[in-house]
């Protein structure tokens, strides 16, 4: 390993390398900053930019994207209550609060040290165990993603808006309308109706468009004379003080390890894993009523976990060929485009450029907490200089462009239209949008996982009551489920007695 | 019919519409899986999947239908109004402009291109939302000039996205 560490830090530590992995963050920090743009965009237009380099350092440039990606959607999260990424949802929900009582700064510190810590511990990990931690991902199976999915989805539910069945019914409908298209194993088409927009089922970055950022458009349509929560353009204290990071010191290490465990199982992850610490955070703490209402708890988990992720979502990814996520699937393109084989192979085989893509990912991290503290947010105060009747606009325009290069066609716009539609009147009526999302993100996989799972088992249901890993997780979701309606039951005993219900 | 609707709260029945559409979207996806291809040698079929899926939405709608009724019945009332009144109250004559814009730009797109369409849409989006007065129709008209070319800059030539192509750019 410390042979390997040598190796791959001659190639990175090297200025003009050095300079790519420090434009790479920042762009990815752009594209995950701006609503419509994500990492994912950033990768494939940035990949044909690294064939001309040698595959190490391409494969490092592709990483600091993704590091800037995941990390730029706190920006505009925070202070704008519009994810940037879907793994940014979860921290809308007290990072806007804090901005809206006047500590964006607060938050956006707190928010970027908790990615910085989040990428530091998993890529630790990634470098310390990674072999390791591969062989446990190989016992996971049909079975344990298919109920990883149900868990993830009760979970949301239970999170987001305030009520469960409105949550339950607002996932369901996400992977009900996953189902929309080609199905998953045997390609039948499914819910088309004939109509070319749906063949090809609908795009999950169509849909987060829609749900989210033109809807929130729409919502600050309404207060267009009404300056930005974050109006002064000076922001409060951005220093961090000892005393806060020591109270957050739990709360950092397990929505790392949260995240640096869902983001090892391929296809979970990510916008999971935001949720998942979130909840956790929520659970462990002594005032989870303050969970929402603009509490640092809340932005330390999501931002914690779904930096971690990206350690993690690279351990299947090179080591078993698996995507982690969208973002690795396009990482492991560039492997194979760059000649390289990914696999158990690749330690022994190519050590050079997978250490060369360890400490460029561990670059990147340093680069994006600098840039963030500095360049990042005054280039975003200048963007909210911008009166609303004009950055509204600008946003529409930019998820127009974001929405047509998925695919290259006009098709999906007019999806986005019924997203804009549907989520404007499902938000607003009290149906909170997160779970629909994840639902249509782990629907695919739990129709995939469930129909495996039930032909290799010719059947049965045995194996999922069975199978360790498999039960843990009903466990984990049957109790979940019952806390949140033992826990919203005493509040609402709790509203009753005082009167206010 | 109309008194009646009249008589109930409209929070009520905003929640009852909206579950009553989970319900029959449910019920189409239903009845519709009955229609598609099971796949070959399949235990749960491609059909099978989406019909247990749309079933429990069912079920989760009736029980939400039901769940609001006999509250509605017992007197139980949301203190606040929904947010979809108070919004359309306030902005409704920007909402509905921007989001058939939205539909207008699209139209456009694909007959003038991604640019000029959006130009259009950043001229009258911009006019809509703000002031109604001459010199904010030509502010709109300035921005949407800078904005657009602007647009073009970073993306057709400095990021090389492909959109679709128009009579200028």
């Amino acid at each position: 390993m410390f042979s390997g560490l040598s190796q791959g830090a001659a190639i990175i530590f090297q200025l003009d390398v050095l300079l790519f992995l420090l434009g790479g963050t920042f762009l990815g920090l752009i594209f995950g900053a701006i609503p419509g743009l994500t990492a994912t965009l950033a990768l494939i237009l940035l990949l044909p930019v690294t064939f001309g380099m040698e595959p190490a350092v391409g494969m490092a440039v592709l990483g600091a994207l993704y590091i800037g990606g995941v990390s730029g959607g706190k920006i505009p999260a925070i202070l704008l209550n519009m994810p940037g990424t879907p793994s940014s949802i979860a921290t809308t929900f007290d990072g806007y609060p804090l901005c809206q009582q006047g500590y964006p700064g607060k938050a956006l510190t707190y928010g970027i040290f908790s990615s910085f810590i989040g990428g530091l511990i998993s890529m630790i990990a990634l470098i310390l165990i990674a072999p390791s931690l591969a062989v446990i991902t190989l016992n996971f199976q049909s079975y344990e993603y298919f109920i990883l999915g149900i868990f993830g989805l009760t979970v949301v539910a239970s999170t987001t808006g305030k009520s469960l069945i409105n949550g339950l019914i607002s996932a369901t409908f996400g992977v009900l309308i996953a189902t929309i298209g080609g199905d998953p194993i045997a390609g039948v088409t499914r819910y088309t109706y004939g109509l070319r927009p749906l063949e090809g089922g609908i795009q999950l970055l169509v849909a987060m468009i829609g749900l989210f950022v033109i809807t929130e458009v729409f919502t600050q349509s309404a207060d267009v004379n009404k300056k930005y929560a974050y109006s002064s353009n000076k922001l409060d204290s951005m220093k961090l003080e000892l005393k806060v990071l020591a109270g957050q010191t739990k709360n950092f290490i397990r929505s790392s390890l949260i995240g640096l465990g869902l983001g090892m199982l391929p296809g979970a992850g990510g916008t999971v894993a935001n949720f998942i610490a979130y909840d956790q955070a929520k659970k462990a703490s002594k005032t989870p009523e303050k969970f929402g209402t603009g509490i640092l708890d809340g932005v330390v988990a999501a931002e914690s976990a779904n930096n971690a992720v990206s350690g993690g979502a690279y351990i299947p990814t090179i080591t078993l060929g698996i995507p982690g996520n969208t973002v690795t699937a396009v990482i492991l393109a560039g492997l194979i485009t760059h000649g390289v084989t990914p696999g158990p192979s690749l330690f022994r085989n190519e050590v050079q450029l997978v250490y060369a893509m360890f400490i460029g990912l561990l670059v990147a991290n340093v680069f994006m907490f600098i840039l963030q503290h500095t360049v990042m947010i005054r280039f975003f105060k200048w963007a909210l200089k911008i009166p609303k009747t004009i950055l509204l606009p600008i946003i529409m325009m930019m998820s127009i462009a974001g929405t047509y290069n998925i695919r290259y066609s006009v098709n999906d716009l007019w999806v986005l239209i019924v997203f804009t539609a549907m989520g404007y009147i499902l938000k607003k009526s009290g149906f909170p949008l997160t779970p629909m999302i994840l639902g249509l993100i782990l629907g695919p996989i739990m129709e995939r996982s469930l129909r495996t799972a039930m032909m290799a088992t010719g059947g049965s249901v045995a194996p999922f009551f069975t199978r360790p890993y498999s039960l843990g997780l009903i466990i984990l979701t049957v109790l979940s489920l019952g806390l949140t309606y033992i826990f919203n039951w005493i509040r609402k005993n709790k509203l009753k007695e005082d009167g206010l219900a | 019919m109309l008194s009646l609707i009249k008589k109930l709260d409209k929070n009520y029945i905003v929640h009852l519409l909206v579950n009553i559409f989970f319900v029959v979207f449910g019920l189409i996806f239903y009845f519709e899986s009955f229609n598609i291809r099971r796949g070959f040698q399949q235990i749960v079929g491609a059909n099978e999947y989406p019909r247990y899926v749309a079933l429990f939405l069912v079920i989760l709608g009736i029980i939400n239908i039901i769940k609001s009724g006999i509250k509605y019945r017992a007197g139980e009332r949301e203190v606040e109004e929904l947010k979809i009144f108070k919004e359309f109250r306030v902005a409704g004559d920007k909402i509905i402009p921007l989001f058939l814009l939205l539909i207008l730009n699209i139209l456009l797109t694909r007959i003038i291109g991604y640019f000029e369409s959006g130009f259009v849409f950043m001229f009258l989006a911009i006019f809509v939302l703000g002031p109604k007065t001459k010199i904010s129709l030509l502010k709109a008209l300035g921005f949407a000039i800078f904005i657009t070319l602007i647009l073009y800059l970073v993306f057709g030539i400095i990021m090389n996205i492909y959109l679709p192509p128009g009579l200028i750019f």
